[in-house]
């Protein structure tokens, strides 16, 4: 893709998109490096769509900008660039190899037999009209198109939506592939182990707005929980919700778990103070992370 | 780039077309003007009577032996060919009410898929509504050949009488269709799902706009009836050939229902358009 070659493959500025009252994107700032696989987490209604589409010039921003390689997205771009929606956008009335033959005769960079490949991957009935596919196969038939014309860009919404296990490993297979071929993938799931697994990049988005953003390992190693047993009910702890390195704190009966950023040697002396039957440092997983970016339990 | 938008008028063509050749068949059997014997060739009713008036209408082949159907006529008039283009200019145009929901339709779930190619908006619609206007004027050349083909079938050809401004009819209806396209296309291009319904109305609503300009009513409305019937098709849609086509209380000429229809064809078309480019999916 043409562009400056320096310039993040996409940088999104201080988008925000409103529709009437509401704010589905809310002043969201993310540079994504070319070649990476970037993972877009958020509940539902969080805005991970509408991002999506702004970024595809499907929805005008109300303010803010997304540029390719410093460039303001233009048709031509799409030469090299693949979107699939979350519900795949197919014409129910032709049949798969009439929507791969579409394909063909719109993008130069088709490849035929990728196609060919990918379909049989997904054990794809390509003579069915889409109409007559599963909501899984609908997706796969998506994704064929998606990545059958080799691009640089893929931006994917939800793309393992309505397939089995087996395909949806095969969904992480190809954006693996993708981008050790140099594409730059983004996609969000609700599904995060296949983040975790895919994504070297991850930016959780809440009600709109950004509250985590960065590399997945960086910040699992950043972020701890600190997780301790009482022969009682958990003890509130004086000072220790008002701990700058305390996320989240969760007492369950005996538990008491605290969601920690950095090594949080001060929370587990204060924790230690009041006496448990166990203290321990865990790591936390993505999971963990973004229930408690969300303010989830 | 034309493929699905050619798929999709192909689809629409085939439909019509068959249904346009089962009426030239129901036509060819049961003609008001003919009496039919089907799979007897031994001399029939029609024939006798033909017999016996052949010499009040002269000569010309009025019956015909085909594939076990036997036809008698008895036309005393000449057929005009500005008739005939009237009514291909009619089945077209309600082909073009049809396929002018193409932009509702990609507007009905498939815009990340329109959108997400190498083209421009309009580029994209132009496409789109370039391949629709050929599909409409190859059904319009379809029915003149399959209406002339039912004509030389049943031996009618030597009543077909060419008007002197047949040139300018058919101008009027080809455009005709297209005017219905463009209205079709601007009343429904940034409509989700309600464009069917809107297209299949447009008709109904046309028709009654028409009758109210024979309704006695107070003089502002009837103006504004007026008014709002210079962007009805249908008042243009008189198959007369010279520019007495007048209609209900508004008289219009020839040249200006050709300029009128073209007119509604561009404003709704560039109506459409700009719909079209203010979308979002």
């Amino acid at each position: 893709m043409a562009g400056h070659p320096e310039a993040p493959a996409i940088e999104i500025a201080a988008l925000t998109k409103r529709y009437g009252a509401t704010t589905a994107v809310d002043d969201v700032s993310i540079a994504i490096p070319e070649g990476t696989i970037f993972g877009l987490l958020g509940t539902n209604g969080a805005g991970k769509t509408t991002t999506f589409k702004c970024a595809m010039g499907l929805a005008r921003p109300s303010a803010g900008s997304v540029r390719f390689h410093g460039q303001a997205l233009q048709p031509k771009m799409f030469e090299s660039m693949s979107y699939m929606p979350e519900r795949p956008a197919l014409y129910d009335w032709m049949t798969g190899m009439q929507h791969l033959e579409a394909a063909r005769r719109t993008f130069a960079q088709y490849d035929r037999a990728r196609a060919r490949e990918l379909a049989d991957l997904f054990a794809l009935d390509l003579r069915k009209r889409a109409g007559k596919l599963s909501k899984g196969q609908q997706s796969a038939l998506g994704l064929v198109l998606a990545f059958s014309i080799r691009p640089q860009v893929l931006v994917l919404d939800e793309p393992s939506s309505g397939l089995d296990p087996l395909h949806q490993r095969h969904v992480l297979d190809l954006m693996i592939d993708a981008a050790a071929g140099g594409a730059t993938v983004v996609f969000s799931s609700h599904q995060i182990g296949q983040v975790e697994r895919a994504a070297e990049r991850v930016a959780i988005l809440h009600r709109g707005k950004l509250v985590l953003e960065g590399v997945v390992e960086d910040l699992k190693a950043q972020e701890k929980i600190v997780e301790a047993t009482f022969e009682t009910d958990a003890p509130t702890i004086a000072g220790l919700e008002a701990n700058a390195s305390v996320r989240h704190l969760m007492r369950q009966g005996r538990l008491l778990r605290a969601y920690i950023r950095g090594t949080g040697d001060g929370v587990v002396a204060a924790i230690q103070a009041a006496a448990p039957t166990s203290v321990r440092i865990l790591d936390q997983n993505l999971e963990d992370i973004f229930l408690v970016a969300v303010g989830g339990n | 780039m034309f493929y699905k938008e050619f798929l999709r008028v192909r689809n629409f063509f085939v439909v019509f077309a068959l249904v346009m050749m089962a009426i030239g068949l129901v036509v060819l059997l049961f003609s008001g003007h003919a009496k039919v014997s089907i799979g007897d060739d031994s001399p029939s009713t029609a024939q006798a009577e033909h017999a016996a008036t052949a010499d009040k209408f002269g000569p010309g082949p009025s019956q015909v032996h085909g594939t076990g159907i036997v036809i008698s006529n008895e036309p005393n008039e000449p057929f005009p060919i500005s008739a005939l283009l009237a009514f291909a200019g009619l089945v077209a145009a309600i082909f073009a009410t049809g396929i002018g929901c193409g932009l509702a339709c990609e507007n009905n779930g498939h815009l990340e898929i329109a959108w997400t190619r190498p083209a421009s908006r309009v580029g994209y619609a132009a496409r789109l509504m370039a391949v629709d206007i050929a599909g409409i004027l190859a059904i319009f050349a379809f029915t003149v050949l399959l209406c002339l083909g039912v004509i030389y079938a049943v031996g009618l050809q030597h009543y077909l009488a060419l008007d002197p401004k047949v040139g300018a009819v058919l101008a009027r209806f080809l455009v005709y269709p297209l005017a219905w396209y463009g209205i079709v296309c601007g009343l429904t291009a940034s409509v989700r799902g309600r464009a069917g319904a809107i297209a299949g109305f447009s008709w109904l609503g046309a028709a009654i706009l028409l009758a109210l300009l024979d309704l006695k009513m107070p003089p502002v409305l009837h103006a504004i009836v007026k008014t709002l019937n210079y962007v009805n098709p249908l008042l243009y849609g008189n198959f007369a050939s010279g520019d007495e086509a007048s209609r209900h209380i508004v008289q219009i000429g020839l040249p200006i229902s050709i300029a009128a229809l073209s007119a509604i064809a561009v404003v709704g078309i560039a109506a459409a358009l700009t719909q079209w480019r203010a979308l979002e999916a």
